[in-house]
């Protein structure tokens, strides 16, 4: 292409690659604030200059080189699913916490001891109504405590399974748009670097809610699977996952709230796989937490476990009793016996006990004016076989379940404190390490590493100090 | 300075650390290590004291510091995992035959001065 038209080409050739570059650096200004975008690059390239063969040199723009690193990427992506799930888990589980009081002054464990209380001061006057109407209103509030706890539970289930459905269609949502942003990428002959962004600030909102693993093809678009098993998106198909809570197969317990469900696009049961993300979070709590208190089909769960024997053993303790004047005693406590699962929701006083009809004489022989209601007072602490649950006493086993709640809860704050921490960190290394040069890349790298080995090294000895201290001190 | 005194330093100190070690630049990473080497010295300081006298706070400040000292181990181990992945992919070049990872040889590591 020679003479003035080959010229005027080779001008609008340049012109070209200079408008190019120019519309990469608008895109890097316009796009700085969306999650995921990296640093587009203009390339520029020399064309063969040879007048001879019509060829008239200058420079061409290349293809737009995307900067951004799929490994900082992943870094990244991981982080966020890790502090999804720990932040979602600890957001359900402060609900449950405030039902179990690890102190013992409030919730069913206060309400417990207060019981254990009256019917001390029961055994010390076993005429005084005033210490018989003590036992009932603390049996009532006991009572209370149990039906308000089962209710709390159930209603965080119901809860949960909104936030579990929301964010199901949240990750359709996100995933129906990841196919189009492939079938854009698709299409054309370099990656629309909008396109690109939208694509991985997707990416980076699914990673939030779930565990993806995302590959990309040549022409950027995305492969996205579900924990690395189920796809959910394949170049331009979208496979909708779908959240089911009324499985009927799972177990025996009439009542019993079934487990939540995530189905795959083919309607099989991909619940298992599921454990990162604020899906994984939610499902923990779902399907772990709340079962191992209020229940479900295999297990009755351990309120219910705690209302059950602290409610039989007051009512045989009592029933085998008599009162002071000679009459047989009656049953404080009543519940629901039909399912295991329903004993804490429906537990309340007998409507027939009446104060003065509370039976405090243990007929022996010998017969003992205050045996029954010592014994109901030991009941909390007593070590007999009978009165424990699982090898611990009442009040030791409620106290673990506070404990159990709280432990939880406290372990979700601190995974959620430091994944905050370590995705700001790959945050922060994937920022640095995008558009530089390879060679600044690998001195970068090399300070960085060198940084950390020093850091650990005194981490290691800030730990070994802090535990000599410690074990330094008396009774620790 | 008191025990209690020494022990909010240090705590400050591993709380900086970690706010530091968010943001991992090389030259904030070299600070970073200055100040570990700080709570480590007042640390030092509180073990060679005589008194073993001390408040419960201190004991309950002691296991908080432990704590934030395994949660910046944690940071830091995957700061270097980071890194370390990220040298392998960009530099590497396969395994060796032990199953180590191999770095391809740059050009001007070849070139020998006399």
């Amino acid at each position: 292409m020679g003479g003035l038209f080959g010229a005027l080409n080779n001008s609008l050739s340049a012109l070209e690659a200079f408008q190019r570059a120019l519309n990469v650096a608008q895109n890097n200004v316009s796009n700085a604030a969306t999650p995921g975008y990296a640093n587009q690059v203009a390339t520029f390239e020399a064309q063969p200059f040879n007048l001879s063969g019509g060829l008239d040199g200058g420079v061409n723009s290349g293809p737009t080189q995307s900067t951004d690193n799929q490994y900082a990427d992943q870094a990244v992506w991981a982080q966020l699913s890790a502090q999804g799930n720990f932040s979602a888990q600890s957001s359900a589980l402060s609900a449950i916490q405030s039902l179990f009081d690890v102190n013992g002054q409030t919730g069913v464990l206060g309400a417990l001891n207060n019981l254990f209380q009256s019917f001390s001061a029961w055994s010390a006057s076993p005429d005084s109504a005033a210490s018989q109407q003590g036992v009932i209103s603390q049996a009532q509030a006991l009572a209370q405590q149990f039906q308000s706890a089962a209710a709390t539970l159930s209603q965080t289930t119901l809860q949960l399974n909104q936030q579990i459905g929301s964010t199901v269609d949240q990750i359709n949502k996100l995933a129906s748009q990841i196919a189009a942003d492939n079938v854009a990428l698709s299409q054309g002959t370099t990656p629309d670097p909008n396109v690109k962004a939208n694509l991985e600030a997707s990416i980076e909102n699914l990673s939030q809610l779930a565990d993806v693993t995302v590959s990309f093809a040549a022409n950027g678009s995305a492969t996205v699977l579900l924990a690395g098993q189920t796809a959910l998106v394949l170049g331009n198909q979208q496979f909708s996952i779908q959240a089911n809570f009324a499985n009927t197969g799972s177990g025996g317990n009439p009542g019993a709230v079934p487990d939540a469900q995530i189905l795959d696009a083919n309607g099989e049961d991909i619940t298992n796989q599921i454990s990162q993300g604020s899906l994984g979070g939610l499902l923990a709590v779902r399907n772990q937490v709340l079962p191992s208190l209020q229940g479900d089909g295999q297990q009755p769960g351990a309120l219910n476990i705690l209302a059950q024997q602290v409610a039989d053993r007051v009512n045989q303790i009592l029933t085998s009793a008599t009162t002071t004047t000679g009459q047989a005693g009656t049953a404080l406590f009543t519940y629901n016996s039909s399912s295991p699962v329903d004993i804490a929701a429906t537990l309340s006083v007998n409507p027939a006990i009446t104060a003065a009809g509370l039976a405090p004489v243990d007929p022996g022989p010998p017969q003992v004016g205050n045996g029954a209601a010592l014994a109901l007072a030991d009941l909390g602490t007593s070590t007999a076989s009978g009165d424990q649950i699982n090898g611990q006493t009442i009040l030791q086993y409620a106290a673990g379940i506070a404990t159990q709640v709280g432990q939880q809860a406290s372990d979700a704050q601190t995974g959620q404190t430091l994944h905050t921490q370590l995705l700001a960190q790959a945050q922060s290394v994937q920022t640095q390490i995008s558009g530089v040069s390879l060679d600044a890349e690998a001195v970068l790298v090399l300070q960085l590493q060198k940084g950390y080995d020093a850091a650990g090294k005194m981490v290691s000895v800030i730990d070994q100090l802090s535990t000599t201290l410690i074990n330094m001190i008396p009774n620790s | 300075m008191t025990p209690q005194e020494r022990c909010q330093s240090a705590e400050a100190g591993l709380e900086q650390a970690r706010r530091m070690m968010a943001d991992p630049r090389p030259e904030r990473i070299e600070q970073c290590v200055e100040i570990l080497g700080q709570v480590a010295g007042i640390l030092e300081n509180l073990a060679a004291g005589t008194s073993r006298d001390w408040d419960p706070a201190i004991h309950l400040a002691l296991h908080r510091i432990q704590t934030g000292s395994r949660m910046l181990a944690m940071e830091i181990e995957q700061g270097a995992n980071l890194v370390r992945g990220w040298m392998q992919r960009k530099f590497g070049a396969g395994y060796k035959p032990n199953g180590l990872p191999e770095f391809a040889e740059r050009e001007h590591e070849r070139v020998f001065e006399a």
